[in-house]
């Protein structure tokens, strides 16, 4: 009997999740015979992130591809990972995952979930209608962030920025009315829907990564034989950390390039190390005042922890 | 029409109370719900702060709101329906029918229950709180919770003890169709295993293959269900859980569509706008408003069609849905038509009913901005130039004017000749000093649009937090400056707010099921396939598409339909090489005529709620307007110039 697992991911069909998702459904039925049966469903046809999970919870769907917001649907303390400036680049990043890997496996595992791999998905910025270099020039603007990301909302909120909810559909006509005068989300979603159009400076300083997961609830997974399960497991790993890292990083890169290179499109602000001090401190102030409620202390102090035995590697 | 008259109240002293209870719920939370986006926007404009979690907390409370208005529209009986006059026959064949309604309705709003129990139970975890207070499945609880009040509201307690068994027979029935989720509710709850069931999973068991073999007589049944006057959102959703159970799941997927759906900014502003119309419709905003349009364009025929066509436009444009315009307005609308401008009801009804959704294309419509983001990545993707939001708005002004212009048109022609044959004594000239007390009495009113214009525009508030303000607004003028709406009439105000939001909304929730199964069979996928394949030519690609749109407008809801179906169209049009603003303004075009498209559309509906008149009258009334309707998207589908001209 052919077991169907039927996967969404937000992303589009035609992106680097896109092609891994494709390729991974190929390989699984290839490894397991034409046994195991991936069928994807692309973009936002079949919800939001939150959504996808509750479908999954109750097995409509099978799995998904979910950002880090959606994974902490599941297991909330998750999207301490993406707390401002606690992991500040893609090594940091990618030691972390590794490390931490086992350790969100066993959270899922407690939610009824099975996660299959892991991937860095890249970085958020901030981007403003007006140049801005400093927090306390972002102060002075109206930050619209998605309330899907509760927590980030919270956080900013906390920090005592001047947050407003944005719709993603919305976003585009609050940028324009100046309901939003900022926006805090990944260069290549802001190219996507065309925000850096309006929102032109970018602060070229990553303040927050993220990271995707492909899961799959435990019913549907427990019905395949271990012995595959091995190798599903394997493929779907190979492909996650090899093509789809990659790809997405330089994705990124190159996207910013050509909004950069685009008339009218996207102004990179640079700034100082002694700048980019002031917003750790900043940062850092309102992180640990935000510990226990939108971000998890116990969640913030392993990472920490990952990245002291990464800076000592590293020496 | 609905008028807020005295609500029922059961004269037994508990259920009295809880009645009271219900209204008091309902004016609270729809209060909630205006209170904090403005409280909000003021804060963050103003004091530079904000409410922790406000936003979070909103979020959960259009759920309880939404469902609390449910129970008031079964409670008021006010569920829409399609009637055809077979159910109201006094004979043995009428009496069939009723029973069969019942059967019908037992039946699917006992699956409704049990597939909602199954979704909140199993979808959310009682760990998530709000404020590390509430849990969140508390909101949640408010759906199967509802969908028992109203499974015991819908118990036709009247018509004798045949009825009453035959809807518990339905009701008996939805245990064994509804088995899978009764399964997964007892292990979650009770821990039992549903193993001892066979349904340890859905799909490969027995109940798939019984849904299986029932889907298509199940599918037919309740087609004529729906036709001879069971409550569509019974039908319509019904017939998705059973098109589910043949694949192996349960409706829950779809409610959880429903669920988001309440969550996104159009929701909020639904009620608030609705909450608005009837308080301006409830005060002598309207009798105000009357006379100066009277004073000023009483004297020319047909001058109140002019007014009414713009109003209606302008309404449209910045509610963005279709529909609010008819349940906000209509009852005004219709006053100066009939009254005022002494047109006959059927020419107000289906002018009112068939200008819903003209202003769908002029600056700030939402669905324009809704449209315009989605189009972005899929138009990107299957490698076209998307359009931006303000080409969209470009585009949409000359097809905008057409509409306003036709049926402005038309309007005054079919009036001019009803008045050929009465006598109409036309109302003495109005002197200035007249026109000017008039204009001062209303001018509050008048700034209503202005202000939510500036509002908007100005940034300050998204469109949930324009909405607020804009009841907030009319509050004050109504309650505190005016001093025509005391409390218990606000109130009865509410309440009426929330049984007409309900009736829409129970139709969203469960109609949602139809194009939830599209998209996960994947029948989306098949049909851009489909159309590559076959269609060869760009103009007949372009007439199916306005028939497949004509039909969509009929079922879904704008917002659904933009989502679900410009990422496929958009795929299609990029192919044939068909700019993406013209094909914008044919989509959202085709879709607003499809709303008053007879047999269904949820313009008819909403009027036939509104006016409280059959739906058959309404089909009578709209059919002039309907034909101009469907020649003006003709001539905008094939005259690209319309929606290029300004680009
Ligand atoms: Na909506
Ligand atoms: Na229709």
């Amino acid at each position: 009997q052919t077991i169907q697992i039927r996967i969404a991911t937000v992303a589009p069909e035609k992106s680097p999740y896109g092609n891994a998702l494709r390729k991974m459904s190929g390989e699984w039925e290839r490894i397991s015979g034409g046994k195991v049966k991936m069928i994807p469903y692309f973009g936002d046809k079949l919800g939001d992130e939150e959504s996808i999970v509750q479908k999954i919870r109750s097995n409509n769907l099978q799995g998904a591809m979910l950002t880090l917001a959606g994974l902490s649907y599941i297991d909330k303390p998750l999207i301490t990972v993406s707390a401002p400036l606690l992991i500040e680049n893609d090594k940091q990043l990618a030691y972390v995952l590794e490390t931490l890997a086992p350790e969100i496996d066993k959270r899922l595992a407690a939610n009824g979930f099975i996660g299959i791999a892991y991937s860095p998905a890249g970085w958020i910025n901030f981007f403003a209608k007006t140049k801005f270099e400093l927090p306390s020039d972002l102060r002075q603007l109206k930050l619209g962030i998605s309330n899907k990301s509760k927590e980030i909302y919270a956080a900013f909120q906390a920090m005592n920025y001047r947050v407003v909810n944005v719709d993603v559909a919305e976003t585009t006509a609050n940028l324009l009315t100046n309901r939003a005068e900022a926006i805090f989300t990944s260069p290549l979603i802001a190219g996507a829907y065309n925000w850096v159009g309006i929102a032109r400076y970018m602060l070229n300083f990553r303040i927050s990564p993220f990271f995707g997961g492909l899961i799959i609830n435990d019913r549907t997974w427990n019905r395949i034989d271990p012995s595959l399960q091995k190798q599903l497991l394997e493929s779907a790993r190979n492909v996650a950390e090899k093509e789809l890292a990659n790809a997405l990083e330089k994705l990124e890169a190159d996207g910013i390039k050509a909004m950069v290179a685009a008339s009218g499109g996207l102004i990179l602000v640079n700034i100082t190390d002694v700048q980019k001090a002031v917003w750790r401190t900043e940062l850092e102030a309102g992180l640990q005042s935000t510990l226990g409620s939108a971000f998890d202390s116990d969640m913030y102090n392993r990472i920490k922890s990952i990245l002291a035995d990464f800076k000592k590697k590293n020496k | 029409m609905v008028e807020a008259t005295e609500l029922k109240i059961n004269p037994n002293p508990f259920w009295g109370f809880m009645n009271r209870f219900e209204h008091g719920l309902g004016f609270v939370l729809l209060m909630l719900l205006t209170l904090i986006p403005v409280i909000e926007a003021i804060l963050r404009s103003v004091f530079f702060t904000a409410i922790p979690y406000a936003q979070n907390f909103l979020d959960n409370l259009i759920i309880p709101l939404t469902f609390v208005g449910i129970a008031l529209t079964t409670k008021e009986g006010r569920h829409l329906s399609i009637n055809i006059g077979l159910k109201d026959r006094k004979d043995s064949f009428g009496e069939f029918v009723r029973l069969f309604i019942d059967f019908v309705s037992g039946l699917i709003i006992g699956l409704y229950f049990f597939n909602s129990l199954e979704y909140v139970l199993l979808g959310f975890s009682s760990e998530e709180k709000l404020y590390g207070l509430i849990p969140v499945i508390a909101f949640m609880l408010s759906l199967p919770l509802c969908m028992f009040i109203v499974t015991w509201r819908m118990v036709p307690k009247k018509r004798g003890k045949l009825a009453i068994a035959v809807y518990f027979i339905g009701i008996a029935f939805s245990t064994i169709f509804g088995m899978a989720s009764i399964a997964a509710v007892l292990q979650e709850v009770a821990s039992i295993p549903a193993s001892s069931f066979g349904l340890e999973f859905f799909d490969g068991s027995w109940w798939q293959d019984m849904m299986t073999v029932v889907r298509i007589p199940a599918v037919i049944i309740l087609l004529i269900a729906g036709v001879v006057g069971a409550p569509l959102f019974l039908v319509l959703g019904g017939i998705s859980v059973f098109l589910f159970g043949a694949d192996g799941f349960t409706f829950t997927g779809a409610l959880s569509d429903s669920i988001s759906n309440l969550k996104t900014s159009s929701t909020p502003a639904i009620a608030l706008f609705t909450f608005t119309g009837y308080l301006l419709s409830e005060s002598q905003a309207s009798k105000r408003l009357i006379a100066l349009f009277q004073g000023f364009l009483g004297r020319l025929p047909g001058g109140m069609i002019i007014v009414v066509v713009l109003v209606s436009a302008f309404f449209t444009s910045f509610t963005g849905a279709s529909g609010i315009t008819i349940l906000a307005l209509g009852a005004m609308l219709f006053a100066i038509l009939k009254d005022s401008g002494k047109n006959s009801e059927s020419l107000s009804i289906g002018l009112i009913s068939s200008s819903g959704a003209i202003g769908l294309m002029f600056p700030p419509s939402l669905a324009i901005i809704i449209y315009g983001a989605i189009q972005m990545s899929s138009v990107a993707s299957a490698g076209g130039v998307p359009a931006n939001i303000l080409q969209l708005f470009l585009a949409g002004i000359l097809p905008g004017l057409l509409f306003v212009g036709g049926m402005i048109g038309l309007g005054v022609f079919l009036s001019r000749r009803e008045h050929k044959g009465i006598h109409w004594e036309k109302p003495a000239k109005w002197t200035r000093q007249e026109m000017f007390v008039a204009l001062k009495a209303s001018a509050l009113e008048l700034l209503l649009p202005v202000i939510i214009l500036t509002v908007y525009f100005a940034g300050w508030a998204g469109i949930v937090e324009t909405a607020a303000f804009a009841v907030v607004y009319t509050l004050i003028i109504e309650v505190f400056v005016k001093r025509e709406i005391g409390l218990k009439k606000l109130i009865e105000i509410a309440v009426y707010t929330l049984i007409i939001y309900g009736g829409i909304m129970a139709i969203l929730t469960f109609v949602k099921g139809l194009s939830y199964y599209f998209v996960i069979s994947q029948f989306d996928i098949a049909l851009v396939a489909w159309a590559q394949e076959t269609i060869q030519s760009p103009l007949l690609f372009l007439l199916l598409l306005n028939v497949l749109l004509l039909i969509v407008g009929c079922f879904m809801d704008i917002f659904s339909a933009i989502v679900i179906f410009v990422p496929l169209v958009t795929g299609i049009a990029t192919v044939f090489g068909i700019n993406q603003a013209h094909l914008a303004i044919i989509f959202l075009s085709n879709l607003s005529v499809g709303f008053i498209t007879p047999p269904v559309g949820m313009d008819l509906f909403l009027s036939s709620y509104r006016f409280n008149r059959p739906m058959v009258k309404i089909y009578k009334d709209v059919w002039p307007f309907v034909l101009l309707q469907i020649g003006i998207v003709f001539l905008i589908t094939y005259v690209p110039w319309f929606s290029m001209a300004f680009l």
